[in-house]
C-alpha cells in the first residue's frame, strides 16, 4: 500500500474573489475617473459644445401687414406659399422623377430632367406653387424633392387702384406706390430666438412665452372705397379708348373730409403680376402724382377767385374778349369763339383765354403766383407719396407778360392731377384749404386749413361753376335732378422742340352738388385723338363716375316726393338709407280756380296734378323738370280740356 | 451591525438615485415628446391660418367690384340710374322725419 503524502491545498477562492473585487474596483475605479474626467475637467467645455448643438438661433420676421379700403374689403395681403427645389444628389431615378413633377407641376419634362441630371446640392424646381400642386407634390413622395414656404403679396382685386397700391419685392420690400411709401409701416419687425432642436435639427416647441408679440407689421386703412374705385376705372377706361388716347387718370374725393374715394390711372396695372412690366415700368407708374402737364382752363376758376378775392372784379364786370383774337406786343391769344363782351361768370363758363389773360395782367403776378401757392400748386401734396411731384410754378421774377398772360389760363405752368384736386378741394370746401387723405384716421402732417379765399368769394366760383355745367363747355356732366358743377380743361401739350403740338390734354373737374359740393371729381384724357375738348372728352366720364358714386353711396337723386300736408320735400334718397341733399319748398297752395305752381317739378309730377284738375299741357323744349309755367302761378287756370296751358321743360333741376 | 447598517443605506441611496435617475430619464422624454406634440400643433394652426388668409384672398377676389359687375351684367343686372331707386317711406318714419 502505497502512502501517499499529502500536502497542503491552498484555498484559491478568497484569492480569486479578492481579484475579482480588485479587478472591479479598478474599472469603476476607471469609470469614476472617466466620468471625474468628463464631468468635472471637461464638463464645462462639452456642456458648450452640447448647447450648441441643442440651441440654435432662428431668426423670425413679422408678417407685413395688410392693406384695406375705406369699407374692409382687402387690397392686399401676405400669405405663405410653396415653393418647390431639389437635392440633385440625393435623386434616385432622374427621368421617373422629371416625369413626375412635369406631371405635377405642369413644366416640361426635358427642362425639369436637365435641372435633375445636374450634380449639384441645390436646385429651384418652382416657386410659388398652387396648394393643390404642392399637395400632390406632397402625396407623391419623390426623393430628393423637397417642398419650403415663401412668402407672397397677393391683391386680390387685381388691377384695383394697382399703381397706388404698388408692390413688393421678393425680399418682402415695397418698390412702389403706397407699399414703398408706407414700407416700413407695413413692414413686420425681425427677431432672434434662442430655440431648442433635436439630433436630426428639428426646431422644437420653445413655449408660448417665446413667441414674438409685436412684430407684425401694421394694417393700412385707406379712405379709397373700391366700388367707387372701380366705377372710375371703368369709365375712364371707356373714355380713353372711346376716343382713342394715350392714357387717362381720374379722382374722385368726398369734400367734406378731403378724403380720396377714387385713384384710377389707365392702362390699368395689376401688381399680382408686376414681373410682367419689368421691361416696361411705365405701366405702374402712379401718373395722378408723378407726372406734370399744361392744366390749361382748369386754371381759371384759381384765377377768377383771385381776382375777385382782391375786389379786381365782380361776378357781373364785363371784359372784353376782342372777338376771338388779342394781338398784343410781343404774343397773340385767340378764343376758340369770338366772343365780345362777357361778364366775368361767362368768362368762366364760355372759357375765354383772351379775358382770362386780361384779368391775370391786370392782378400781377406776384399776386396769382400767391394765390396758385395758396391753393396748394408748387408743392407737394401731405400724402407722402414716393416721388410726388411738386409741379412747375417758375418764380415770378422770371415771368414776363406772356407768362402771366398764358399762366391766367393754365399754360406756362405744370401741375400733377392731385395738385389740382386738392385746389378744386379748397374752393369747394368754403375757399379754405383742406389736405387731401388717402389713409384713414391719419394726424400725423395735416396741416390746419388756411382761409385762401373768402367763403362768399368761394360760392361766387362754385356759382360760376354751375354755369359752364348748365349752359357753357361742360353740358354733358350735366345729371338730371342734381346741380352740377365743373370745369372743361382743354390743353394743347407743349412739343419736345418747343411750342404746342397737335395733342392734347383733355380734362374736366366736377362738383356735386354743385353750391355745397359733396364729391370732387377730377378726369384727365392724354392725347385723345379724334376729339379733345375737355367738355365732350371727360365731362361724359366725370357724369358716369358721379351717377355711379351716388348711386353706390345711397344718393342717387329719386323723385320728387309730394306729400299730402305739410311742406314739399324733394327726397333725395337710396339704398343705403343715407341722403345726400333735403330742399325745403313751400307746399303747393293754389286757391281754387287759380295755377299751381309748378315750377321745379318733375314733369310726371306736374302731370299728374293738372291730370287731376282736367288740364292737358302743352310741351315746350326738352326735359325731366318744369322751368316756366303759363299761366302763371296764382293766375286763373284754364277750363277743363283747353290746351292753353304750356310748360317749359329742362333737364336740370333748379331751386327756384 | 454597524457594517450592515452603512450596505443597507448605501443600497437604498443607490436605489432612490437610481430611480430618481430613470425619472428624470422619463420626464424628459415625456417632456421632448409634449414639444414635438406642441410643435406639430403650432405647424398645424399655422397652416390653417395660411390657408384662411388665402380663403380671404379668395372670397375678397370673389366678392371684388369688378367680379360682381361681371356676375351681375350676365344676370342682366345694370347700375341703377337717376329715378331707378324709390325709398318708401312708412307713417311712422315719416313723422319722425319731420319731427323737429
Amino acid at each position: 500500500m502505497i502512502r501517499r503524502r499529502s500536502t497542503p491545498s491552498i484555498d484559491w477562492t478568497k484569492f480569486r474573489l479578492r481579484m475579482v473585487a480588485v479587478v472591479f474596483l479598478l474599472v469603476l475605479g476607471g469609470l469614476w475617473a472617466r466620468a471625474y474626467h468628463i464631468q468635472i475637467v471637461r464638463g464645462p467645455d462639452l456642456a458648450l459644445k452640447a448647447q450648441r448643438q441643442y440651441w440654435t438661433k432662428e431668426y423670425e420676421s413679422g408678417k407685413r401687414g395688410e392693406i384695406y379700403d375705406r369699407n374692409g374689403i382687402l387690397l392686399a395681403k401676405t400669405i405663405q406659399v410653396n415653393s418647390v427645389y431639389a437635392r440633385p444628389v440625393q435623386v434616385l431615378d432622374v427621368p421617373g422623377t422629371a416625369a413626375a413633377l412635369s406631371t405635377i407641376l405642369g413644366i416640361e419634362e426635358k427642362k425639369l430632367y436637365s435641372l435633375l441630371k445636374q450634380k449639384k446640392n441645390f436646385v429651384w424646381i418652382n416657386r410659388k406653387t398652387g396648394d393643390r400642386q404642392a399637395a400632390a407634390l406632397a402625396k407623391a413622395n419623390l426623393p430628393g424633392v423637397y417642398q419650403t414656404y415663401e412668402n407672397e403679396r397677393l391683391y386680390p382685386q387685381g388691377n384695383l387702384a394697382g399703381q397706388l397700391l404698388g408692390f413688393v419685392g421678393v425680399d418682402n420690400e415695397g418698390l412702389e406706390g403706397l407699399e414703398r411709401s408706407f414700407d416700413e409701416f407695413l413692414r413686420g419687425a425681425q427677431v432672434k430666438n434662442v430655440v431648442q432642436r433635436d439630433a436630426r435639427g428639428q426646431i422644437l416647441y420653445a413655449g408660448p412665452g417665446t413667441t414674438s408679440k409685436g412684430i407684425q407689421g401694421g394694417d393700412l386703412h385707406l379712405t379709397i372705397d373700391s366700388r367707387v374705385q372701380n366705377a372710375a376705372e371703368e369709365a375712364l377706361a371707356r373714355s380713353v379708348l372711346k376716343h382713342k388716347a394715350k392714357d387717362g387718370m381720374a379722382l374722385v374725393v368726398e369734400v367734406k373730409t378731403g378724403e380720396i374715394l377714387g385713384w384710377a390711372n389707365y392702362p390699368f396695372f395689376n401688381p399680382n403680376r408686376y414681373r410682367d412690366h419689368v421691361r416696361t415700368p411705365v405701366r405702374w407708374r402712379n401718373r395722378i402724382s408723378l407726372d406734370v402737364f399744361e392744366p390749361g382752363s382748369t386754371m381759371k376758376p384759381f384765377l377768377i377767385a383771385a381776382a375777385l378775392e382782391e375786389n379786381l372784379c365782380s361776378p357781373s364786370s364785363i371784359f372784353f374778349c376782342e372777338e376771338g383774337k388779342w394781338h398784343q406786343k410781343g404774343f397773340s391769344i385767340k378764343d376758340t369763339k369770338e366772343y365780345g363782351w362777357l361778364s366775368v361768370n361767362r368768362i368762366l363758363s364760355l372759357s375765354s383765354n383772351i379775358c382770362a389773360a386780361k384779368i391775370g395782367l391786370a392782378m400781377g403776378a406776384e399776386t396769382y403766383h400767391d394765390y396758385l401757392k395758396r391753393f396748394g400748386f408748387g408743392r407737394t401734396t401731405s400724402l407722402n407719396l414716393p416721388g410726388e411731384s411738386a409741379g412747375m410754378i417758375r418764380p415770378t421774377r422770371e415771368w414776363y407778360p406772356v407768362d402771366l398772360a398764358t399762366a391766367s389760363f393754365g399754360q406756362g405752368i405744370a401741375v400733377t392731377a392731385l395738385q389740382l384736386a386738392q385746389g378744386y378741394l379748397s374752393l369747394a370746401n368754403q375757399g379754405t384749404f383742406k389736405p387731401l387723405r388717402l389713409i384713414k384716421n391719419q394726424t400725423d402732417g395735416v396741416e390746419t386749413g388756411e382761409q385762401v379765399v373768402s367763403p362768399e368769394t368761394a360760392r361766387a366760383v362754385l356759382d360760376m361753376l354751375r354755369e359752364t355745367v348748365s349752359e357753357g363747355t361742360g353740358t354733358q356732366a350735366a345729371i338730371d335732378g342734381l346741380l352740377v358743377g365743373g370745369k372743361t380743361g382743354t390743353a394743347q401739350k407743349a412739343t419736345a422742340q418747343g411750342g404746342y403740338g397737335k395733342e392734347y390734354m383733355s380734362s374736366f373737374i366736377g362738383l356735386i352738388p354743385a353750391l355745397d359740393p359733396e364729391y370732387l371729381l377730377v378726369v384727365i384724357v392724354d392725347e385723345p385723338e379724334d376729339e379733345h375738348y375737355g367738355g365732350v372728352v371727360a365731362a361724359p366720364a366725370v357724369r358716369e363716375i358721379a351717377l355711379q358714386t351716388l348711386s353706390f353711396r345711397g344718393e342717387l337723386p329719386d323723385q320728387y316726393t309730394l306729400t299730402a300736408a305739410g311742406p314739399e320735400r324733394i327726397s333725395v334718397s337710396g339704398t343705403s338709407g343715407e341722403q345726400m341733399t333735403r330742399v325745403d319748398r313751400p307746399a303747393i297752395v293754389a286757391a281754387e280756380g287759380m295755377m299751381p305752381d309748378l315750377r321745379g317739378m318733375s314733369l310726371k309730377e306736374a302731370m299728374e296734378i293738372l291730370a287731376t284738375q282736367g288740364i292737358v299741357p302743352t310741351l315746350e323744349g326738352s326735359g325731366i323738370y318744369i322751368e316756366r309755367q303759363s299761366p302763371a302761378p296764382g293766375s286763373r287756370k284754364p277750363k277743363d280740356g283747353q290746351r292753353d296751358c304750356r310748360l317749359w321743360l329742362t333737364d336740370a333741376w333748379r331751386n327756384s | 451591525m454597524h457594517d450592515r447598517f452603512w450596505v443597507r443605506m448605501t443600497l437604498v441611496l443607490t436605489l432612490t438615485a437610481t430611480l430618481w435617475g430613470i425619472g428624470v430619464v422619463m420626464l424628459n422624454i415625456e417632456r421632448i415628446d409634449l414639444r414635438y406634440e406642441f410643435k406639430e400643433i403650432a405647424d398645424r394652426l399655422d397652416r390653417s391660418e395660411d390657408l384662411r388668409g388665402k380663403l380671404e384672398v379668395e372670397r375678397d377676389n370673389l366678392t371684388s367690384s369688378s367680379s360682381l359687375k361681371r356676375a351681375a351684367g350676365k344676370g342682366g343686372f345694370t347700375q341703377a340710374g337717376p329715378g331707378q331707386i324709390r325709398r318708401i317711406y312708412s307713417v311712422d318714419h315719416n313723422m319722425e322725419q319731420e319731427r323737429p
